[in-house]
C-alpha cells in the first residue's frame, strides 16, 4: 500500500516537473514575443539579397532566408503572430462556450436542447470545409482562419460547463443557497462559475496548443497569414523552394512550432493531474459541499 | 423498432448539417469579391462588355431573388452539376471525381500503416507495462501526436528525396511513391491509437475473467492476445471510421507537399486561383462523404456492440 502511494506521488511530482518545464518554456516565448524589438538582432522584414541563404554566423545566428532576412528575428516576431492568434481565439471560444454552457445547464428545457444541437453540429463539422468556405468568401488571412476555429471549437467548452452545472445544481450547497434566498445570478456566479473554472483551464491550455498547430498549417498552405508576415507557417511554406540550398529554413520554424505545442500540452496535462477529480479537485468540491451544507 | 427509431433520428439530424453546408457553398458564389459574371466571361476568354455581362447574368440567373437562386443552385448541385472549373474548363464534378481515387488510396494506405504500427506497439507496451520500452513508446507517441504533419512531410521529403535521392521530389500520385505521404499522415493517428489501445489492454487485463483465465494457467501473452486484443480494438472502430472520413476529406498540406494529385491539393490550388465552382463542388462532395461515413458508422455500431445505449 505504502509503495503504491509513494509511486503515485513520485509519478505526480515527475509530471509536475514536466509541467513546470513547459511553463518555463511558455514564459520564455511570451517574454521574447513582448520584447521582440529588443531581442531580435535584425529587422525581420529587411530584405538584403546580397546576404541571402547564409549559413549560421555571428551576425545571423540561425542563418538567413531566400530574401536575406534574419531567420532568428523572423522566428521571434513569429511568436507575436502565433501566440496572439492562439490566445485570442481561445479566449473568444471561452467567451462563447462558457455562457452558452451555463445557460444550457441552468435553464435546461428547449434552450438546453437548442444549444446542444448547435454544439453537436459545431463539433462534427470538418474544419477544412469551413476554412475553405470562409477563405473563399473573405479571402485568405489569419483572422479568417481564427474565425473558423472560434466558430467550431466553442462546443467542448459549452459541454463541460453544462455537465458541471447540471451536477452542481443538485448539490446541497447550491440548493441551500437558493433556499437561503440568493438571487439567481449570484448563485451562478459564486458557486457554479468558481467550480467550473479548473476543467476549463485545462481544456483551454490544450486548445491553445491545437490552435497554434492548425493555424500554422493553414498559413503553410496559403490560406492563413500571407507573406511577408513573420509567421512560422509562412516561413515553412517559403522553405519548400529551398530544400536543397537552405534546409535550415525548414528546420527552425518546425522545431519552434513543436516546442511551443509540446510546452502547452505538458502544462495542460500537468494541470489536469493537479486539478482533476481524482486529486485535489474532488476534495475541493467535497470541502465546498461541507462548508456550505 | 428501437433501432429503426434511432436510425430515423440520426437521419433527421443530418438535415441541419446539409442546410448549413449548402448555404455556405452557395454563399461562396454570391458573397465573394469580384463579379461572378465577369469571372465567368474572363475564364471563357470572352470580352468583358456590359452587353456580355447582361447575357451571362441572365444565363446564370444572377438577377433572381436569392432564395430562388439558392433553390436553382441546389437542384443543379443535386445532379452533381457544379458548373465549369475556371482553371481546367471542364465540369467540376468530373475534375473532383477523377482526383478522388488518389485521395482514397492515400487514406487507405495511411490508415493501414497507422493500425499496423499501433497494434504491435500497444501490445508490447501493455505486456511490459512501465518498462523502459513502454516509457520509450509513450514518449515517441506523445511526440508523434504533437508533430505537425506539414513539417514531418517536409522533413521526410528533405531526407528521402533531397539527401538520399530514394524517391522523386514530386510524387505525382503514383502508387510506388505512396509510402512517404501515407507515413506522414499515419503518425498522428498511430500515436493516438497506441495510447488508447495500450490503456484498453491494461484495463482488460485487470478484469476478473482474464485473471481467472490466467489462474487456470493461460500464459500472459496468450491472455493478452486471446482476450485483450479483440476487446481493446472493438471500441476503437468508430474512432478509426471517423478518422478515415477525415482522411477522405483530402489532406491539404500533405498532398501539396508531395504533389499528390488528390482532391485536397486541387482544393488548395483552386483557392489560390479563385476557382469558385471547384471550391463549391469540393465542399458539397466532401460533406456528403463525411456525413455518409459517420451515419454508416453509427448504424454499424448498433450491430457490433449490443452494449450501446439507444437514448
Amino acid at each position: 500500500m505504502v509503495i503504491i502511494l509513494k509511486n503515485s506521488l513520485l509519478v505526480k511530482l515527475k509530471k509536475q516537473k514536466l509541467a513546470i518545464m513547459g511553463f518555463i518554456i511558455i514564459s520564455v516565448f511570451v517574454l521574447a514575443g513582448i520584447f521582440a524589438p529588443i531581442l531580435s538582432p535584425h529587422d525581420p522584414y529587411a530584405v538584403d539579397l546580397t546576404q541571402k541563404l547564409l549559413k549560421p554566423c555571428v551576425d545571423f545566428p540561425l542563418g538567413t532566408d531566400h530574401l536575406g532576412r534574419c531567420i532568428l528575428s523572423r522566428l521571434i516576431y513569429g511568436i507575436r503572430t502565433s501566440l496572439t492568434t492562439a490566445i485570442l481565439a481561445t479566449a473568444l471560444m471561452l467567451a462563447i462556450g462558457v455562457p452558452l454552457g451555463i445557460m444550457a445547464g441552468y435553464v435546461g428545457g428547449w434552450l438546453d436542447n437548442a444549444i446542444m444541437r448547435l454544439a453537436d453540429i459545431a463539433s462534427t463539422f470538418p474544419s477544412s470545409l469551413l476554412a475553405l468556405a470562409i477563405v473563399g468568401v473573405l479571402g485568405p488571412s489569419i483572422v479568417n482562419i481564427m474565425m473558423v476555429f472560434i466558430v467550431l471549437w466553442w462546443a467542448p467548452f459549452a459541454r463541460i460547463v453544462r455537465s458541471m452545472v447540471i451536477k452542481l445544481k443538485e448539490k446541497e450547497f447550491v440548493m441551500a443557497a437558493i433556499a437561503a434566498g440568493s438571487s439567481q445570478p449570484s448563485i451562478i456566479l459564486r458557486h457554479i462559475t468558481l467550480n467550473v473554472i479548473s476543467p476549463i483551464i485545462v481544456l483551454a491550455t490544450l486548445r491553445i496548443a491545437a490552435v497554434i498547430m492548425h493555424v500554422a498549417g493553414f498559413s503553410f498552405i496559403g490560406l492563413g497569414s500571407q507573406p511577408p508576415i513573420a509567421d512560422w507557417g509562412v516561413m515553412l511554406s517559403d522553405s519548400r523552394q529551398y530544400l536543397t540550398s537552405q534546409p535550415l529554413m525548414l528546420l527552425w520554424p518546425g522545431l519552434t512550432i513543436m516546442l511551443v505545442v509540446f510546452a502547452f500540452n505538458i502544462v495542460g496535462e500537468g494541470l489536469n493531474d493537479i486539478l482533476s477529480p481524482a486529486s485535489g479537485y474532488a476534495a475541493a468540491v467535497k470541502e465546498g459541499d461541507e462548508h456550505h451544507g | 423498432m428501437k433501432k429503426f427509431k434511432f436510425i430515423l433520428k440520426r437521419l433527421l439530424q443530418i438535415i441541419p448539417m446539409l442546410i448549413i453546408v449548402t448555404v455556405l457553398a452557395f454563399a461562396l458564389s454570391n458573397m465573394s469579391s469580384g463579379d461572378v459574371a465577369e469571372i465567368t466571361l474572363r475564364s471563357q476568354g470572352l470580352e468583358v462588355t456590359e452587353k456580355n455581362i447582361v447575357v451571362v447574368r441572365d444565363e446564370l440567373g444572377l438577377d433572381a431573388p436569392l432564395p430562388v437562386q439558392y433553390v436553382n443552385w441546389l437542384m443543379k448541385a443535386a445532379n452533381f452539376d457544379f458548373g465549369i472549373s475556371f482553371q481546367t474548363n471542364k465540369p467540376v464534378a468530373d475534375e473532383i471525381l477523377s482526383r478522388y481515387p488518389a485521395t482514397f488510396m492515400l487514406a487507405v494506405a495511411a490508415m493501414l500503416i497507422s493500425i499496423l504500427m499501433a497494434i504491435p506497439i500497444a501490445l508490447i507496451s501493455a505486456r511490459y507495462k512501465d518498462s523502459l520500452l513502454d516509457h520509450f513508446f509513450r514518449i515517441v507517441s506523445t511526440a508523434g501526436a504533437t508533430m505537425p504533419d506539414f513539417w514531418l512531410g517536409l522533413m521526410l521529403l528533405y531526407i528521402f528525396a533531397v539527401q538520399l535521392k530514394l524517391v522523386p521530389v514530386i510524387s505525382g500520385s503514383k502508387l510506388q511513391n505512396i509510402l512517404l505521404p501515407a507515413f506522414t499522415l499515419s503518425i498522428h493517428y498511430a500515436a493516438i491509437y497506441i495510447r488508447i489501445l495500450r490503456n484498453n489492454l491494461i484495463e482488460i487485463n485487470s478484469y476478473d475473467y482474464v485473471r481467472a483465465a490466467r489462474a487456470r494457467g493461460l500464459s500472459k501473452n496468450a491472455a493478452l492476445l486471446r482476450h485483450g486484443l479483440k476487446n481493446a480494438v472493438l471500441p476503437c472502430i468508430t474512432l478509426i471510421g471517423v478518422d478515415f472520413g477525415k482522411l477522405l476529406a483530402g489532406q491539404f498540406a500533405c498532398e501539396t507537399i508531395f504533389s499528390w494529385n488528390g482532391i485536397g491539393k486541387f482544393a488548395v490550388d483552386s483557392i489560390n486561383l479563385k476557382d469558385l465552382p471547384v471550391i463549391q463542388g469540393y465542399i458539397i462532395i466532401v460533406a456528403i462523404t463525411y456525413i455518409t461515413i459517420n451515419l454508416l458508422l453509427d448504424i454499424l455500431y448498433l450491430y457490433i456492440d449490443p452494449k450501446i445505449q439507444i437514448e
